[in-house]
């Protein structure tokens, strides 16, 4: 007759005391008779003592154990402090990304990826395959903004077309003959409260290098970092269609958003030093040239969007993910941009790029954790 | 705050806190402070080994949840142990990195000078974070979690998993910690002989 030996898992279970008083008597009934269970539950519990004694090593010792008085007044301070903040933060976030979008466009283009060339002489294609999170200094993002002044202008830009606003449509074959592509739906999570349809959009940007290098210069930077050759030389921008499905209403807990999107491309003149430019973003965004070159050196250019995250914003970590590696963004709160005495803390989030197309599932709540989150995707036709 | 007070606060659960916080009461808040502080402090510290870096995030932590408060009658302590978590690997993983690329450039992190003891328990520590920093985020949280004394339930609630397969996860966790502590044993095999 076969025996029915206990797994690893409850022989560890019993071990650790996890175990109800009928399940434990059971056990210790098997491990009687059984020489090859107790064999191996002394090996467990070797094992089981050895990580123990060097786990103990990370406990606080005396002189670090938690003062959680003291914690409290720091924190009403923060508290106050912030409240105070907020709107001033606010603003200068605003300048950052109102005065400086044609910097970000640049960094966006930097950081984006070939994948053929294009047939113009002129230009390359670039795409985006992966990301790389870059963290951020919030103190540098504001040196940044009192960098730049209201009346500098960072070169032309202009709406080759333009991707009007988002349309709803009843059905994810209305969905796929709007934006080209049938969208990936979760299996199990029943038809999406919401379907909507984002068009294409298409952008050039010419930058003016003087203006930028100024940035450069305030920034006690090296102007030559930025080269000559990107001087009224057009950048353009794609953003394919996009579709996004609701799942749930959206101040409920359990909902979430799925995006999707063909990967957007840009075409960046010839002739461009992509790691020499991206050695400058990295220095401007607060690497020191040593990091900035060694970073620049491991990036593929060519294929690689660079995140900025803010430092204190968020948490991410990389995430093994519908077969390739994606970023698990678990944002920070932020002040409401509509109500300064509000903060907004967005749900976490799961970006990926899969067969060409960049995903994104979005938590509705920030309770939206990662395992709730590969769960969703793993259901993903 | 009077003792009355205070002593009410404590009886009160965590989800009526929570309530009464969203509806504008800071003691309540500070209630909800003084009961998890200890503990959430413990997950940090554990993933990071600094008392400056682990008040830093906890008190980042307690922030994310004072701006915006839970909706409904949630898990409060689950979720500000599940976000410890994230935030503390999140920051061993970042420390560790930041260490390689100081050492590959030459740049190597002297520990704090103290007596030979301290030095020696501060360098063992310091591998046994590496290890961790080694597996993956779940694994890492596991053998924390367990360390600090959580029950396999409570396991399962913090990671969302089912209690049952707690044993398993954890029978894998301590094989790769293992493997993982190994190498590290090995990599300062020099230091520690």
């Amino acid at each position: 007759m076969a025996v029915r030996h206990p797994h690893d898992g409850l022989l560890l279970s019993y071990l650790d005391g996890q175990l109800t008083p009928a399940q434990s008597q059971e056990l210790s009934r098997h491990l009687e008779i059984c020489r090859l269970c107790r064999e191996r539950l002394s090996r467990l519990e070797m094992e089981r003592v050895q990580v123990s004694q060097a786990m103990a090593h990370t406990r606080p010792g005396p002189l670090d154990r938690p003062a959680a008085h003291r914690a409290l007044v720091n924190l009403r301070a923060v508290i106050g402090e912030r409240k105070d903040m907020s709107m001033k933060l606010s603003k200068k976030m605003q300048r950052v990304l109102a005065g400086a979008v044609a910097l970000i466009v640049i960094g966006v283009l930097l950081a984006l990826a070939p994948v053929r060339a294009l047939a113009s002489d002129f230009l390359s294609l670039f795409r985006v395959q992966e990301f790389v999170v870059v963290d951020v200094d919030d103190q540098r993002l504001e040196e940044i903004a009192a960098a730049i002044s209201d009346n500098m202008h960072f070169g032309e830009e202009e709406v080759l077309q333009d991707p009007g606003q988002p349309v709803e449509v009843s059905s994810l074959d209305e969905a796929a003959a709007q934006a080209g592509f049938m969208p990936r739906r979760p299996q199990g999570y029943g038809d999406p409260a919401r379907i909507e349809v984002t068009g294409l959009a298409r952008m050039r940007y010419t930058p003016d290098v003087e203006t930028l290098r100024q940035v450069f210069v305030a920034m006690e930077l090296d102007p030559a970092l930025l080269p000559d050759n990107i001087d009224g030389q057009p950048f353009v921008i794609t953003i394919p269609a996009s579709v996004t499905q609701t799942y749930g209403e959206l101040d409920d807990p359990e909902g979430f958003i799925i995006g999707q999107i063909p990967s957007p491309s840009v075409e960046v003149p010839e002739g461009v030093d992509m790691q020499a430019l991206g050695s400058a973003m990295l220095q401007l965004l607060g690497m020191t040239p040593a990091e900035a070159e060694r970073l620049s050196q491991t990036i593929d250019w060519t294929t690689t969007l660079v995140v900025p995250i803010p430092a204190s914003m968020s948490i991410i970590q990389e995430v093994e993910v519908d077969g390739t590696t994606g970023l698990y963004i678990l944002p920070g709160c932020e002040p409401d941009p509509s109500d300064p005495d509000e903060s907004y803390c967005g749900g976490g989030m799961l970006l990926w790029e899969k067969d060409g197309f960049i995903m994104v599932v979005i938590g509705n709540h920030s309770t939206a954790g990662l395992f709730r989150l590969t769960s969703i995707v793993e259901s993903l036709n | 705050m009077s003792a009355y007070e205070d002593e009410q606060l404590t009886a009160l659960s965590d989800a009526l806190l929570m309530r009464r916080f969203r509806e504008g009461d800071e003691a309540s808040f500070e209630a909800l402070f003084n009961r998890h502080y200890d503990m959430v402090y413990g997950v940090l510290f554990r993933l990071t080994g600094t008392r400056q870096e682990a008040e830093d995030l906890a008190q980042e932590v307690f922030l994310t949840l004072y701006r915006k408060p839970l909706w409904r009658e949630e898990n409060v302590a689950g979720w500000l142990y599940r976000v410890a978590l994230h935030t503390g690997y999140n920051a061993l993983r970042t420390a560790i990195r930041r260490e390689r690329r100081e050492q590959a450039a030459g740049r190597t992190a002297d520990l704090p000078p103290g007596p030979e003891d301290e030095v020696s328990r501060r360098e063992t520590q310091r591998r046994v974070r590496e290890a961790l920093a080694r597996l993956p985020a779940r694994e890492a949280w596991l053998l924390v979690l367990r360390e600090m004394g959580f029950s396999y339930r409570e396991l399962a609630d913090m990671i969302g998993v089912k209690p049952g397969s707690v044993g398993t996860l954890l029978v894998r966790a301590q094989r790769a910690f293992r493997a993982a502590y190994g190498q590290e044993e090995q990599d300062g095999s020099t230091s520690s002989a």
